[in-house]
């Protein structure tokens, strides 16, 4: 390939992959919030529990500020694809446009909800209030429905026939729902309420790691109870996400089987084959790996020790993605184990102080805060890496089998001083967003202004310089 | 008449229809919006930041779906465009998404990080005119199939113009309207005067620029000529609206003379989609994504209508 090509190509890729980097961390937290606050605004109603109703009140100023920026980026990939992608949009929009357009309708319902939402606390009655939430919940969860069963065609597609660049033959409900459809969806959604969930409870754990609110204890009892809850959520969801990611795998195995053996690092195709974790690569080859022998991988992929694993070698390697995606399927699946770990040691702490068992006072220990505090930002890194298996073990196609990434690139100059530019607008706007998030959580007269609910205040109520402080620190 | 006409319109016309009912849709409301983006550098006391907030604040990201549906009904109804169009809007778009997160960033501060410091208004009203002005190449992308040039020529002008004096025009009718509760704001009508007297100009040149770079046109000019008629009598009729203090009436002209002009515009461009290589015709998707597009459009304009109109009546509160 000619250099400048090769570079402009490079660019392009960079630029689209930090773009989704950068969205995916804002739109993961767009699906999972709303779920969050209508069921904390839910049990509030329900319990006639003021706090829980402020906590949901509080949460809301995050979820409108997260989604503005997820709005953006939002906004710029769907004009990436046609700008970087043009020829892939040529034939993608033949074949699976239905999604990208009923993505748009979503996303417009959960916009238009959200700013009901957001401005109706005090207008309407508490379950009209809720009810508003549930368009919410269900348009971001659609939203991103749509737009990863669109990724799904690009890994597995169907639904036409490609003949000579023509398309014809063409069933758009085919296309959307492609072997890879349910997989891909239900892994990555749950994986965003996961996060979500974790992220807000490292949140809460980190309060509880500090002195001062230790010594608070009607403020520590307010943290303890909103953390109890999300992890128990939390519980149920990585175990419902870690058999989803199982069976996405099986589903690799047998229909992206070149994709899994990159991924898994299977370099020749045998029968009862080891899986192979961690190690570093040099070349084609992996050093350092720990390997689980007697057909693990074999087990993992198809539920029986000796089945046969294709490996890299039944491809052509022109074809074979960059290997190194076997860094981030490692990184992933360690983080679940990690965050796996530390929900089911805190939902059977939960069970142990449930039956008063002495052990379940470690409910709330530093070492079991920590590592929930620790698990937050690890749950973020670990939804990036899957988006880098799934995106990077495509190539060399961006439609697999039928179109390759170089092919669907945009003939435009300069997508190289593009890419060197983005990256910097991306931080500048996560650090104002960071901005915005910590001043309207920390200044009390910000706080005033959106937060009317009940908060526990551990000195004198009537003492409102207390109460503002009390109020600035709750989160 | 009637019948001879629909008789003729074809699925691509529809797509290219609805397109241009989102597009016209963003650019009334955007232009509220960035006309605020100007006025909060007003002197409190002309007009108070609170009420100009209290307007964008809870709609703005609606607004922006408009575009975005605009966007994804060019995408997915217009496909085979994309290769075409996308090298020449290339540099357009990406230096518009740059203005559009420079705006971002001023809405954050200004409107959730609470703080009405000059930072956040500049890079609000830089973001929107920026962005604004930016994509007002993408008009001329569409009708003579190059950017705009350097010097900029006839067209380009009455572009730039046209984009200046109809965030003007449109916003001061609508703050007029939105602010009449509490005082009458003399500088606006003032403002809303000279940027008719502008407007005017830029849509003579806007409507003759076409006929000097895209021959295709003046075989419709006897159409654009009635069509000019009819916008200066509608846009005659905001000054007297404002004049009598009807301003809904005013807003309303002011969108409609837009109005009137961008669709009158609209049409004349077809057939082309891009002048001269693409027609909407040969850019157009397949006729089975077409109809799924246009049965789950029809669904979901059931649920979105009485959505937008309780938002809207909930903003209408205040």
């Amino acid at each position: 390939m000619d250099p400048n090509l090769h570079a402009q190509l490079t660019g392009g890729r960079s630029l689209m992959g930090d773009s989704l980097g950068f969205h995916i961390l804002f739109a993961l937290l767009g699906v999972g919030l709303p779920l969050l606050i209508s069921l904390v605004e839910l049990l509030g109603i329900l319990n006639k529990d003021d706090e829980w109703y402020a906590t949901a009140r509080r949460w809301s100023f995050a979820m409108g500020t997260l989604f503005v920026v997820g709005g953006i980026s939002g906004m710029i990939i769907s004009f990436q694809l046609s700008l970087l992608w043009p020829v892939f949009m040529a034939l993608a929009g033949q074949v699976i446009g239905l999604p990208f357009f009923l993505e748009g309708f979503a996303f417009f319902i959960e916009a238009i909800f959200l700013g009901i939402y957001l401005f109706s606390w005090d207008r309407f009655n508490k379950w009209v209030h809720w009810a508003c939430s549930i368009p919410l919940v269900l348009g971001s969860a659609a939203s991103a429905f749509f737009i990863t069963t669109a990724n799904a065609f690009m890994n597995s597609p169907q639904g036409f026939t490609y003949i000579n660049g023509v398309a014809s033959d063409i069933h758009p409900w085919k296309a959307m729902f492609n072997p890879a459809t349910p997989f891909e969806t239900s892994h990555s959604i749950l994986a965003y309420y996961l996060t979500t969930t974790i992220a807000v409870a490292a949140i809460y754990a980190l309060l509880l790691l500090k002195k001062k609110v230790r010594a608070d204890a009607a403020r520590t009892a307010y943290y303890k109870k909103i953390l109890t809850l999300l992890m128990l959520l939390g519980f149920g969801l990585i175990v419902a996400t870690g058999l989803m990611g199982h069976e996405s795998g099986q589903y690799l195995a047998s229909n992206e089987p070149l994709k899994f053996a990159a991924a898994e690092h299977v370099l020749h195709t045998e029968s009862t084959a080891p899986l192979e974790y961690g190690g570093i690569l040099h070349g084609t080859t992996i050093q350092g790996a720990i390997t689980i022998p007697f057909g693990m991988l074999s087990f993992l992929a198809f539920n029986d020790f000796h089945a046969t694993v294709k490996g890299l070698d039944a491809f052509d390697p022109s074809t074979w993605p960059p290997l190194f995606i076997h860094y981030p399927l490692d990184i992933m699946i360690t983080i679940g184990m990690f965050i796996g770990a530390v929900c089911t040691a805190f939902f059977l702490l939960f069970l142990a102080r449930k039956r008063r068992w002495k052990i379940g006072e470690w409910m709330f220990a530093r070492p079991l805060l920590l590592a929930i505090v620790i698990a937050g930002p690890l749950a973020f890194i670990a939804v990036e890496c899957g988006w880098m298996v799934t995106e990077i073990g495509r190539q060399p196609y961006v439609i697999r089998g039928i179109m390759t990434t170089a092919e669907a690139f945009t003939t435009a100059p300069n997508v190289v001083v593009v890419a060197s530019i983005f990256p910097l607008l991306y931080l500048v706007l996560f650090a104002v967003t960071y901005w915005v998030l910590s001043r309207h959580y920390r200044k009390p007269f910000v706080m005033q202004k959106y937060f009317t609910g009940v908060l526990p205040t551990s000195g004198n109520p009537k003492d409102l310089g207390h109460k503002l402080k009390d109020q600035s620190t709750h989160t | 008449m009637f019948h001879s006409l629909f008789a003729s319109i074809t699925a691509p016309d529809i797509a290219y229809g609805v397109g241009a009912i989102f597009l016209f849709l963003y650019l009334v409301l955007s232009s509220i919006e960035f006309g605020a983006a100007l006025y909060l550098f007003l002197p409190e006391k002309l007009l108070e930041r609170e009420t100009i907030r209290s307007y964008v604040n809870p709609i703005w990201e609606t607004t922006n779906i408009f575009l975005i549906f605009f966007v994804m009904i060019l995408f997915t109804c217009f496909p085979k465009a994309m290769p075409l169009l996308s090298p020449l809007l290339f540099p357009v778009i990406y230096i518009a998404l740059v203005f559009f997160i420079v705006r971002i960033i001023g809405i954050l501060g200004l409107f959730y990080g609470d703080s009405g410091r000059m930072p956040w208004r500049l890079a609000f009203f830089v973001g929107s005119w920026g962005a604004a002005l930016t994509l007002s190449n993408f008009y001329h992308v569409m009708v003579t199939g190059m950017r705009m040039p350097w010097p900029l020529d006839v067209l380009s002008i009455s572009l730039i113009l046209l984009v200046i004096t109809t965030i003007l025009l449109i916003s001061s009718t609508f703050f007029l309207e939105y602010t009449q509760r509490k005082a009458f704001h003399p500088y606006l009508a003032r403002l809303c005067y000279f940027a008719l007297l502008v407007w005017y100009g830029a849509a003579a040149l806007y409507l003759t620029g076409p006929f000097r770079t895209a021959p295709y046109a003046l075989a419709h000019l006897s159409a654009a000529t009635n069509g000019f008629i009819a916008v200066t009598i509608v846009a005659l009729s905001i000054p007297i609206f404002v004049h009598f203090r009807l301003f809904t009436w005013s807003f309303l002209a002011a969108c409609t003379a837009f109005g009137m002009l961008f669709f009158g515009s609209v049409y004349l461009h077809l057939p082309y989609l891009v002048y001269p290589s693409v027609t909407v015709t040969a850019a157009f998707t397949s006729v089975a994504v077409f109809h799924s597009i246009l049965i789950s459009g029809a669904v979901g304009f059931i649920f979105l209508i009485p959505a937008l109109f309780l938002l809207y009546w909930l903003f209408a509160l205040g």
